[in-house]
Protein backbone atom coordinates (compact mmCIF):
# COMPACT_ATOMS: atom_id res chain seq x y z
CA UNK A 1 0.00 0.00 0.00
CA UNK A 2 1.52 3.52 -0.98
CA UNK A 3 0.98 5.68 2.04
CA UNK A 4 2.26 9.10 2.85
CA UNK A 5 4.28 8.93 6.08
CA UNK A 6 4.69 12.28 6.49
CA UNK A 7 1.18 12.15 7.59
CA UNK A 8 1.47 10.06 10.75
CA UNK A 9 4.25 12.12 11.37
CA UNK A 10 2.63 15.37 11.05
CA UNK A 11 -0.51 13.44 13.15
CA UNK A 12 2.14 13.62 16.14
CA UNK A 13 2.49 17.39 16.38
CA UNK A 14 0.00 18.94 14.34
CA UNK A 15 -3.32 19.44 12.87
CA UNK A 16 -4.66 17.53 10.11
CA UNK A 17 -6.71 18.53 7.10
CA UNK A 18 -10.08 16.36 6.70
CA UNK A 19 -8.59 14.61 3.58
CA UNK A 20 -5.59 13.84 5.32
CA UNK A 21 -7.33 12.37 7.83
CA UNK A 22 -9.45 10.28 6.27
CA UNK A 23 -6.25 8.94 4.15
CA UNK A 24 -4.75 8.09 7.86
CA UNK A 25 -7.70 6.75 9.31
CA UNK A 26 -7.92 4.28 5.90
CA UNK A 27 -4.01 3.08 6.49
CA UNK A 28 -4.82 2.07 10.14
CA UNK A 29 -7.45 0.07 8.97
CA UNK A 30 -5.48 -1.56 6.37
CA UNK A 31 -3.62 -4.02 9.14
CA UNK A 32 -3.34 -4.23 12.32
CA UNK A 33 0.07 -3.86 12.61
CA UNK A 34 -0.82 -0.24 11.05
CA UNK A 35 -3.28 0.29 13.77
CA UNK A 36 -0.69 -0.79 16.87
CA UNK A 37 1.42 2.12 15.15
CA UNK A 38 -1.28 4.35 14.92
CA UNK A 39 -1.97 3.58 18.65
CA UNK A 40 1.44 3.95 19.91
CA UNK A 41 1.28 7.44 17.87
CA UNK A 42 -1.64 8.71 19.03
CA UNK A 43 -0.36 8.58 23.15
CA UNK A 44 3.16 10.35 22.02
CA UNK A 45 0.66 12.77 20.27
CA UNK A 46 -0.99 13.20 23.78
CA UNK A 47 1.92 13.16 25.72
CA UNK A 48 3.54 15.61 23.40
CA UNK A 49 1.35 18.08 23.67
CA UNK A 50 0.64 17.88 27.74
CA UNK A 51 4.46 18.58 27.42
CA UNK A 52 4.23 21.38 25.42
CA UNK A 53 1.48 22.72 27.77
CA UNK A 54 2.19 21.77 30.84
CA UNK A 55 3.81 25.54 32.05
CA UNK A 56 3.65 27.50 34.61
CA UNK A 57 2.85 30.49 32.40
CA UNK A 58 -0.11 28.38 30.76
CA UNK A 59 -1.48 27.19 33.67
CA UNK A 60 -1.45 30.53 35.71
CA UNK A 61 -3.07 32.06 32.99
CA UNK A 62 -5.89 28.90 32.42
CA UNK A 63 -6.25 29.39 36.06
CA UNK A 64 -6.95 33.21 36.21
CA UNK A 65 -9.50 32.65 33.50
CA UNK A 66 -11.57 30.33 35.45
CA UNK A 67 -11.35 32.78 38.02
CA UNK A 68 -13.11 35.10 36.10
CA UNK A 69 -15.61 33.25 35.10
CA UNK A 70 -16.12 31.46 38.25
CA UNK A 71 -16.80 34.81 39.82
CA UNK A 72 -18.82 36.12 36.70
CA UNK A 73 -21.03 32.75 37.59
CA UNK A 74 -21.47 32.89 40.92
CA UNK A 75 -22.54 36.51 40.58
CA UNK A 76 -25.05 35.45 37.56
CA UNK A 77 -26.06 32.56 40.16
CA UNK A 78 -26.97 34.84 43.27
CA UNK A 79 -28.33 37.91 41.59
CA UNK A 80 -30.86 34.89 39.69
CA UNK A 81 -31.73 33.69 42.78
CA UNK A 82 -32.29 36.50 44.57
CA UNK A 83 -34.44 38.40 42.27
CA UNK A 84 -37.36 37.08 43.70
CA UNK A 85 -37.24 39.00 46.97
CA UNK A 86 -37.46 42.65 46.81
CA UNK A 87 -34.79 44.98 44.79
CA UNK A 88 -33.62 46.20 48.24
CA UNK A 89 -32.80 43.39 49.66
CA UNK A 90 -31.31 41.96 46.05
CA UNK A 91 -29.33 44.90 45.99
CA UNK A 92 -27.89 44.73 49.64
CA UNK A 93 -26.98 40.95 49.37
CA UNK A 94 -25.58 41.05 45.86
CA UNK A 95 -23.67 43.96 47.15
CA UNK A 96 -22.05 42.39 49.81
CA UNK A 97 -21.16 39.32 48.06
CA UNK A 98 -19.04 41.35 45.64
CA UNK A 99 -17.30 42.60 48.38
CA UNK A 100 -16.88 38.81 49.51
CA UNK A 101 -15.68 37.74 46.20
CA UNK A 102 -13.08 41.20 45.84
CA UNK A 103 -11.54 40.49 49.12
CA UNK A 104 -11.25 36.78 48.19
CA UNK A 105 -10.01 37.98 44.90
CA UNK A 106 -6.73 39.39 46.50
CA UNK A 107 -5.33 35.99 46.57
CA UNK A 108 -1.93 34.99 44.72
CA UNK A 109 -0.60 32.59 42.76
CA UNK A 110 2.72 31.03 43.98
CA UNK A 111 5.06 29.98 41.70
CA UNK A 112 8.09 28.24 43.68
CA UNK A 113 11.57 26.50 42.61
CA UNK A 114 12.19 23.78 44.32
CA UNK A 115 16.40 23.53 45.27
CA UNK A 116 16.64 20.57 42.73
CA UNK A 117 14.67 21.92 39.99
CA UNK A 118 15.88 24.32 37.14
CA UNK A 119 15.04 28.13 36.96
CA UNK A 120 11.74 28.81 35.47
CA UNK A 121 10.76 31.24 33.41
CA UNK A 122 7.71 33.02 34.07
CA UNK A 123 5.58 35.72 31.65
CA UNK A 124 3.39 37.89 33.79
CA UNK A 125 -0.02 39.35 32.50
CA UNK A 126 1.61 42.61 31.67
CA UNK A 127 4.59 41.58 29.45
CA UNK A 128 7.04 41.74 32.08
CA UNK A 129 9.38 38.65 32.60
CA UNK A 130 11.01 37.25 35.77
CA UNK A 131 13.65 34.13 35.60
CA UNK A 132 12.79 32.42 39.38
CA UNK A 133 16.00 30.46 40.58
CA UNK A 134 16.08 27.63 42.59
CA UNK A 135 14.89 27.16 45.97
CA UNK A 136 12.87 30.15 45.32
CA UNK A 137 9.26 31.70 45.22
CA UNK A 138 7.42 34.58 43.87
CA UNK A 139 4.09 35.41 44.41
CA UNK A 140 1.46 37.32 41.96
CA UNK A 141 -1.66 38.61 42.77
CA UNK A 142 -4.41 37.02 40.76
CA UNK A 143 -4.31 39.52 38.35
CA UNK A 144 -2.65 43.44 38.81
CA UNK A 145 -4.81 46.52 39.44
CA UNK A 146 -4.72 49.17 36.52
CA UNK A 147 -2.41 51.81 38.89
CA UNK A 148 -0.22 49.51 40.68
CA UNK A 149 1.66 46.16 39.89
CA UNK A 150 2.98 44.26 43.01
CA UNK A 151 4.72 40.45 43.43
CA UNK A 152 6.66 39.02 46.46
CA UNK A 153 10.15 36.95 46.02
CA UNK A 154 11.77 34.96 48.66
CA UNK A 155 14.64 33.90 47.55
CA UNK A 156 16.74 34.93 44.08
CA UNK A 157 15.05 36.25 40.62
CA UNK A 158 16.07 38.29 37.91
CA UNK A 159 13.45 40.77 36.29
CA UNK A 160 12.85 42.27 33.31
CA UNK A 161 9.89 44.62 34.15
CA UNK A 162 7.76 46.44 31.48
CA UNK A 163 7.68 49.92 31.32
CA UNK A 164 3.90 51.20 32.14
CA UNK A 165 4.09 55.15 33.08
CA UNK A 166 0.77 54.85 34.39
CA UNK A 167 1.35 51.63 36.21
CA UNK A 168 3.89 51.49 38.83
CA UNK A 169 5.53 47.82 39.80
CA UNK A 170 6.88 46.84 43.22
CA UNK A 171 8.59 43.95 44.35
CA UNK A 172 8.15 43.05 48.03
CA UNK A 173 10.26 40.97 50.54
CA UNK A 174 9.62 40.85 54.52
CA UNK A 175 12.97 43.59 54.56
CA UNK A 176 12.90 45.78 51.97
CA UNK A 177 10.52 46.90 48.72
CA UNK A 178 11.79 47.95 45.20
CA UNK A 179 9.84 50.32 43.46
CA UNK A 180 10.83 49.69 39.50
CA UNK A 181 9.75 51.91 36.48
CA UNK A 182 10.32 50.10 33.28
CA UNK A 183 14.05 48.37 34.65
CA UNK A 184 16.17 44.74 34.13
CA UNK A 185 17.71 44.11 37.40
CA UNK A 186 18.74 40.92 39.99
CA UNK A 187 17.50 40.54 43.66
CA UNK A 188 17.98 37.90 45.89
CA UNK A 189 16.00 37.49 49.54
CA UNK A 190 18.35 36.14 52.09
CA UNK A 191 16.01 34.90 54.60
CA UNK A 192 19.09 33.29 56.70
CA UNK A 193 20.90 36.29 57.07
CA UNK A 194 17.43 39.08 56.38
CA UNK A 195 19.60 40.47 53.62
CA UNK A 196 18.31 41.67 50.43
CA UNK A 197 20.78 41.75 47.82
CA UNK A 198 20.23 44.42 44.47
CA UNK A 199 21.85 44.66 41.30
CA UNK A 200 20.52 46.89 38.54
CA UNK A 201 21.19 46.40 34.73
CA UNK A 202 19.15 49.33 32.83
CA UNK A 203 17.09 51.66 34.21
CA UNK A 204 15.94 52.89 37.29
CA UNK A 205 14.55 51.50 40.84
CA UNK A 206 14.28 52.68 44.05
CA UNK A 207 14.24 51.03 47.42
CA UNK A 208 11.95 51.74 50.07
CA UNK A 209 11.51 50.25 53.71
CA UNK A 210 8.80 48.49 54.76
CA UNK A 211 6.70 51.64 55.31
CA UNK A 212 6.98 52.23 52.06
CA UNK A 213 9.47 55.21 52.48
CA UNK A 214 12.12 55.52 49.83
CA UNK A 215 15.39 55.20 50.66
CA UNK A 216 17.78 54.91 47.71
CA UNK A 217 17.99 55.66 44.23
CA UNK A 218 19.66 52.65 42.72
CA UNK A 219 21.81 53.37 39.18
CA UNK A 220 22.42 50.95 36.54
CA UNK A 221 26.12 48.77 37.55
CA UNK A 222 24.94 49.39 40.90
CA UNK A 223 24.81 46.82 43.24
CA UNK A 224 23.12 47.03 47.33
CA UNK A 225 23.32 44.72 49.60
CA UNK A 226 20.49 45.91 52.69
CA UNK A 227 20.95 43.99 55.89
CA UNK A 228 17.77 44.21 58.30
CA UNK A 229 18.91 43.89 61.00
CA UNK A 230 21.40 46.10 61.43
CA UNK A 231 19.89 48.40 58.82
CA UNK A 232 22.89 48.88 56.71
CA UNK A 233 23.07 49.58 53.37
CA UNK A 234 26.30 48.49 50.97
CA UNK A 235 26.59 50.13 47.77
CA UNK A 236 29.27 48.81 45.43
CA UNK A 237 30.05 49.18 41.47
CA UNK A 238 30.01 45.57 39.53
CA UNK A 239 30.20 43.97 36.57
CA UNK A 240 26.50 43.47 36.09
CA UNK A 241 26.78 41.12 33.51
CA UNK A 242 28.65 38.45 35.41
CA UNK A 243 26.27 38.61 38.20
CA UNK A 244 23.19 37.91 36.33
CA UNK A 245 23.91 35.63 33.63
CA UNK A 246 22.67 32.90 36.06
CA UNK A 247 19.36 33.48 34.35
CA UNK A 248 20.41 32.97 30.49
CA UNK A 249 21.59 29.16 31.96
CA UNK A 250 25.29 30.01 31.84
CA UNK A 251 27.88 30.02 34.66
CA UNK A 252 30.54 32.65 34.88
CA UNK A 253 33.58 32.41 36.25
CA UNK A 254 35.65 35.38 36.80
CA UNK A 255 39.15 35.73 37.44
CA UNK A 256 38.67 32.16 38.91
CA UNK A 257 41.95 30.06 38.88
CA UNK A 258 42.14 26.89 36.19
CA UNK A 259 41.89 24.23 39.59
CA UNK A 260 38.24 26.07 40.31
CA UNK A 261 37.04 25.89 36.65
CA UNK A 262 37.87 22.27 36.69
CA UNK A 263 36.42 21.44 39.94
CA UNK A 264 33.28 23.21 38.89
CA UNK A 265 33.26 21.39 35.90
CA UNK A 266 33.78 18.15 37.24
CA UNK A 267 30.90 18.53 39.62
CA UNK A 268 28.46 19.47 36.66
CA UNK A 269 29.54 16.83 34.53
CA UNK A 270 30.01 14.36 36.88
CA UNK A 271 33.39 12.97 35.99
CA UNK A 272 36.84 12.97 37.28
CA UNK A 273 39.24 15.80 36.02
CA UNK A 274 43.00 15.30 36.68
CA UNK A 275 44.62 18.56 36.63
CA UNK A 276 48.49 17.50 35.60
CA UNK A 277 49.85 20.77 36.21
CA UNK A 278 50.42 22.53 39.49
CA UNK A 279 51.95 25.51 37.15
CA UNK A 280 48.51 26.33 35.38
CA UNK A 281 46.16 25.63 37.82
CA UNK A 282 46.82 29.00 39.54
CA UNK A 283 46.56 30.85 36.57
CA UNK A 284 43.08 32.83 36.42
CA UNK A 285 40.78 33.40 33.58
CA UNK A 286 37.69 34.90 33.07
CA UNK A 287 35.58 31.83 31.17
CA UNK A 288 31.29 31.59 30.22
CA UNK A 289 30.16 28.10 30.08
CA UNK A 290 26.42 27.65 28.88
CA UNK A 291 24.52 24.79 30.24
CA UNK A 292 23.69 22.90 27.76
CA UNK A 293 27.51 22.54 26.18
CA UNK A 294 28.55 18.97 26.43
CA UNK A 295 31.77 18.35 28.21
CA UNK A 296 33.83 18.18 25.13
CA UNK A 297 32.31 21.44 23.89
CA UNK A 298 33.32 23.21 26.93
CA UNK A 299 37.31 21.63 27.36
CA UNK A 300 37.16 22.93 23.71
CA UNK A 301 37.00 26.43 24.37
CA UNK A 302 39.12 25.91 27.63
CA UNK A 303 41.98 24.69 25.55
CA UNK A 304 41.39 27.87 23.18
CA UNK A 305 41.75 29.97 26.39
CA UNK A 306 44.58 28.43 28.08
CA UNK A 307 47.47 26.67 26.78
CA UNK A 308 46.10 23.05 27.78
CA UNK A 309 45.95 19.65 26.05
CA UNK A 310 42.78 16.91 27.29
CA UNK A 311 41.80 13.82 26.61
CA UNK A 312 39.23 12.15 27.47
CA UNK A 313 38.70 8.36 28.89
CA UNK A 314 35.31 7.20 29.76
CA UNK A 315 34.44 9.24 33.86
CA UNK A 316 38.09 10.59 33.75
CA UNK A 317 39.98 13.12 32.17
CA UNK A 318 42.98 14.59 32.24
CA UNK A 319 44.78 17.75 31.54
CA UNK A 320 47.88 18.30 30.72
CA UNK A 321 50.29 21.41 29.41
CA UNK B 1 3.27 25.53 40.55
CA UNK B 2 2.85 24.32 44.12
CA UNK B 3 0.52 21.29 44.46
CA UNK B 4 0.58 18.55 46.59
CA UNK B 5 0.90 15.18 44.29
CA UNK B 6 -0.86 13.13 46.49
CA UNK B 7 -3.66 15.40 46.91
CA UNK B 8 -6.81 13.01 47.88
CA UNK B 9 -10.55 13.16 49.21
CA UNK B 10 -12.42 11.68 51.65
CA UNK B 11 -16.06 11.20 50.12
CA UNK B 12 -17.84 13.76 52.91
CA UNK B 13 -15.42 16.63 52.02
CA UNK B 14 -16.26 19.52 49.85
CA UNK B 15 -13.72 21.04 47.91
CA UNK B 16 -12.40 24.30 49.09
CA UNK B 17 -11.15 26.90 47.18
CA UNK B 18 -7.37 25.94 47.55
CA UNK B 19 -7.91 22.59 47.15
CA UNK B 20 -9.77 23.76 43.75
CA UNK B 21 -6.90 25.75 42.53
CA UNK B 22 -4.57 22.82 43.50
CA UNK B 23 -6.33 20.13 41.79
CA UNK B 24 -6.64 22.75 38.41
CA UNK B 25 -2.98 23.18 38.13
CA UNK B 26 -2.26 19.71 38.37
CA UNK B 27 -4.92 18.43 35.88
CA UNK B 28 -5.43 21.33 34.11
CA UNK B 29 -2.92 20.69 31.24
CA UNK B 30 -3.91 16.87 31.40
CA UNK B 31 -6.79 17.77 30.38
CA UNK B 32 -6.72 20.13 27.99
CA UNK B 33 -3.73 18.11 26.33
CA UNK B 34 -6.36 15.44 25.99
CA UNK B 35 -8.91 17.65 24.52
CA UNK B 36 -7.34 19.21 22.12
CA UNK B 37 -6.00 15.95 20.32
CA UNK B 38 -9.64 14.67 20.61
CA UNK B 39 -10.90 17.83 18.97
CA UNK B 40 -7.82 18.50 16.92
CA UNK B 41 -7.90 21.98 18.03
CA UNK B 42 -6.18 23.96 20.36
CA UNK B 43 -8.58 26.75 21.24
CA UNK B 44 -11.44 24.15 21.12
CA UNK B 45 -9.68 21.85 24.16
CA UNK B 46 -9.01 24.99 26.30
CA UNK B 47 -12.68 25.96 26.03
CA UNK B 48 -13.58 22.11 27.05
CA UNK B 49 -11.02 22.03 29.89
CA UNK B 50 -12.16 25.58 31.12
CA UNK B 51 -15.66 23.80 31.17
CA UNK B 52 -14.88 20.79 32.95
CA UNK B 53 -13.41 22.60 35.64
CA UNK B 54 -16.33 24.93 36.05
CA UNK B 55 -18.94 22.56 35.96
CA UNK B 56 -16.54 20.58 38.71
CA UNK B 57 -16.51 24.36 41.05
CA UNK B 58 -20.53 24.48 40.56
CA UNK B 59 -20.79 20.61 41.87
CA UNK B 60 -17.96 20.82 44.40
CA UNK B 61 -20.57 20.00 47.18
CA UNK B 62 -21.78 17.00 45.55
CA UNK B 63 -18.97 15.51 43.78
CA UNK B 64 -17.84 11.92 44.65
CA UNK B 65 -14.22 12.68 45.31
CA UNK B 66 -12.88 8.98 45.97
CA UNK B 67 -10.46 6.98 43.59
CA UNK B 68 -12.43 7.55 40.37
CA UNK B 69 -12.58 10.96 40.63
CA UNK B 70 -9.31 11.23 37.98
CA UNK B 71 -11.23 9.34 35.52
CA UNK B 72 -14.11 11.37 35.96
CA UNK B 73 -12.44 14.68 34.95
CA UNK B 74 -11.35 12.52 31.99
CA UNK B 75 -14.36 10.79 31.14
CA UNK B 76 -16.27 14.26 31.48
CA UNK B 77 -13.92 15.83 29.18
CA UNK B 78 -14.59 13.34 26.87
CA UNK B 79 -18.18 13.31 26.60
CA UNK B 80 -18.18 17.09 25.96
CA UNK B 81 -15.69 16.52 23.22
CA UNK B 82 -17.90 14.47 21.74
CA UNK B 83 -20.77 16.65 21.93
CA UNK B 84 -18.99 19.72 20.69
CA UNK B 85 -18.18 17.40 17.52
CA UNK B 86 -21.73 16.52 16.84
CA UNK B 87 -23.25 20.13 17.33
CA UNK B 88 -20.49 21.73 15.74
CA UNK B 89 -23.03 22.18 12.33
CA UNK B 90 -20.46 24.09 10.38
CA UNK B 91 -17.99 20.82 10.27
CA UNK B 92 -19.26 19.06 7.15
CA UNK B 93 -20.73 15.19 7.79
CA UNK B 94 -17.61 13.11 7.22
CA UNK B 95 -15.22 15.65 9.12
CA UNK B 96 -17.55 14.54 11.96
CA UNK B 97 -16.84 10.87 11.17
CA UNK B 98 -13.06 11.53 11.03
CA UNK B 99 -12.88 12.99 14.17
CA UNK B 100 -15.16 10.24 15.50
CA UNK B 101 -13.13 7.74 14.69
CA UNK B 102 -10.09 9.20 16.26
CA UNK B 103 -11.76 9.74 19.41
CA UNK B 104 -12.30 5.92 19.37
CA UNK B 105 -8.62 5.93 20.10
CA UNK B 106 -8.54 8.21 23.29
CA UNK B 107 -11.97 7.15 24.50
CA UNK B 108 -9.51 3.66 25.11
CA UNK B 109 -7.59 5.10 27.59
CA UNK B 110 -10.13 5.88 30.16
CA UNK B 111 -11.37 1.76 30.32
CA UNK B 112 -10.28 0.06 33.57
CA UNK B 113 -11.49 3.54 35.62
CA UNK B 114 -8.68 5.25 33.38
CA UNK B 115 -5.46 3.19 33.91
CA UNK B 116 -4.29 3.51 30.77
CA UNK B 117 -4.40 7.33 31.04
CA UNK B 118 -3.04 7.88 34.81
CA UNK B 119 -0.23 5.40 33.32
CA UNK B 120 0.43 7.98 30.42
CA UNK B 121 0.97 10.89 32.68
CA UNK B 122 3.35 9.09 35.26
CA UNK B 123 6.66 10.04 35.91
CA UNK B 124 7.61 6.25 35.15
CA UNK B 125 5.96 6.30 31.38
CA UNK B 126 8.56 9.49 30.95
CA UNK B 127 11.09 7.97 32.38
CA UNK B 128 10.71 4.66 30.21
CA UNK B 129 10.16 6.34 27.11
CA UNK B 130 13.57 8.55 27.84
CA UNK B 131 15.72 5.62 28.43
CA UNK B 132 14.02 3.52 25.64
CA UNK B 133 14.91 6.89 23.64
CA UNK B 134 17.88 6.90 24.44
CA UNK B 135 19.06 3.86 23.40
CA UNK B 136 18.08 4.95 19.70
CA UNK B 137 20.99 6.22 17.05
CA UNK B 138 21.71 10.09 17.60
CA UNK B 139 20.53 10.96 14.53
CA UNK B 140 17.03 9.17 14.81
CA UNK B 141 16.59 10.54 18.76
CA UNK B 142 17.37 13.71 17.23
CA UNK B 143 14.81 13.85 14.49
CA UNK B 144 12.37 11.86 16.74
CA UNK B 145 12.90 14.73 19.73
CA UNK B 146 12.62 17.28 16.96
CA UNK B 147 9.00 16.53 15.99
CA UNK B 148 7.85 15.43 19.08
CA UNK B 149 9.31 17.71 21.46
CA UNK B 150 9.81 20.62 19.91
CA UNK B 151 6.49 19.98 17.36
CA UNK B 152 9.05 20.61 13.65
CA UNK B 153 7.09 19.72 10.54
CA UNK B 154 9.04 16.81 9.30
CA UNK B 155 10.18 19.52 6.39
CA UNK B 156 11.46 22.14 8.93
CA UNK B 157 13.30 19.39 10.25
CA UNK B 158 14.78 18.03 7.02
CA UNK B 159 16.19 21.38 6.19
CA UNK B 160 17.48 22.16 9.70
CA UNK B 161 19.71 18.73 9.67
CA UNK B 162 20.08 19.10 6.30
CA UNK B 163 19.03 15.64 5.22
CA UNK B 164 16.44 14.28 2.59
CA UNK B 165 12.66 14.38 4.42
CA UNK B 166 12.30 10.84 2.75
CA UNK B 167 15.16 9.88 5.82
CA UNK B 168 13.19 12.74 8.25
CA UNK B 169 10.59 10.50 7.68
CA UNK B 170 11.87 6.58 7.76
CA UNK B 171 13.73 8.17 10.93
CA UNK B 172 9.91 8.44 12.24
CA UNK B 173 8.37 5.45 11.66
CA UNK B 174 11.61 3.10 12.85
CA UNK B 175 11.10 5.48 16.12
CA UNK B 176 7.58 4.45 16.21
CA UNK B 177 8.20 0.91 15.60
CA UNK B 178 10.74 0.56 17.66
CA UNK B 179 8.46 2.28 20.45
CA UNK B 180 5.79 -0.29 19.68
CA UNK B 181 7.43 -2.90 20.22
CA UNK B 182 9.60 -2.07 23.70
CA UNK B 183 6.57 -0.05 25.00
CA UNK B 184 4.14 -3.03 25.93
CA UNK B 185 1.00 -2.92 27.86
CA UNK B 186 3.31 -5.27 30.14
CA UNK B 187 6.04 -3.00 30.92
CA UNK B 188 3.91 -0.66 32.41
CA UNK B 189 2.61 -3.57 34.33
CA UNK B 190 5.50 -4.25 35.80
CA UNK B 191 6.51 -1.13 36.52
CA UNK B 192 3.28 -0.31 38.20
CA UNK B 193 4.05 -3.40 40.49
CA UNK B 194 7.60 -2.48 41.46
CA UNK B 195 6.41 0.59 42.25
CA UNK B 196 4.17 -0.52 44.94
CA UNK B 197 6.90 -2.95 46.27
CA UNK B 198 9.86 -0.83 47.06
Amino acid sequence: MDFDFSLLIKYLSQSLSITERQELEDWRNYSSENSHLFSEASKLRLLGEYTRRNTVSETAVALSRIQEKIRRRTIRHRLFRVSQYAAAIALIISLSIFGLIQLTAEKYTVITVAENESIKKIHLSDGSMVWLSASSELSIPKSFSASHRQVELKGKAFFDIEKMPESSFMVTSPYMNVKVTGTSFNLSVDDTNQQVETILVSGKVILQDRQGKDIFAMSPGEKVIYTAQNNNYTISTVDVNTLTSWHLNQITFEKATLREIVNKLSLIYDVNINLESKKLADRRYRYVINREETLQEVLDILSYLAPIHYRIEGNEVFITE
Amino acid sequence: MKYNRHTSFSDSQTISQSQFEELFCRFYPQIAAYATVILDDKTAGEDIAQEVFAYMWEKRNTLHQGDGFHSYLFQSAYSRCIDYIKKNKQSEKYAQESLLQFAEEYQSYLENDGQPIKELFSKDFEETLNKLLEELPEARREVFNMVYRDGLKAKEVAEKLQMPQRTVESHIYLTLKFLRKRLSPSDFLILTLLCHFF
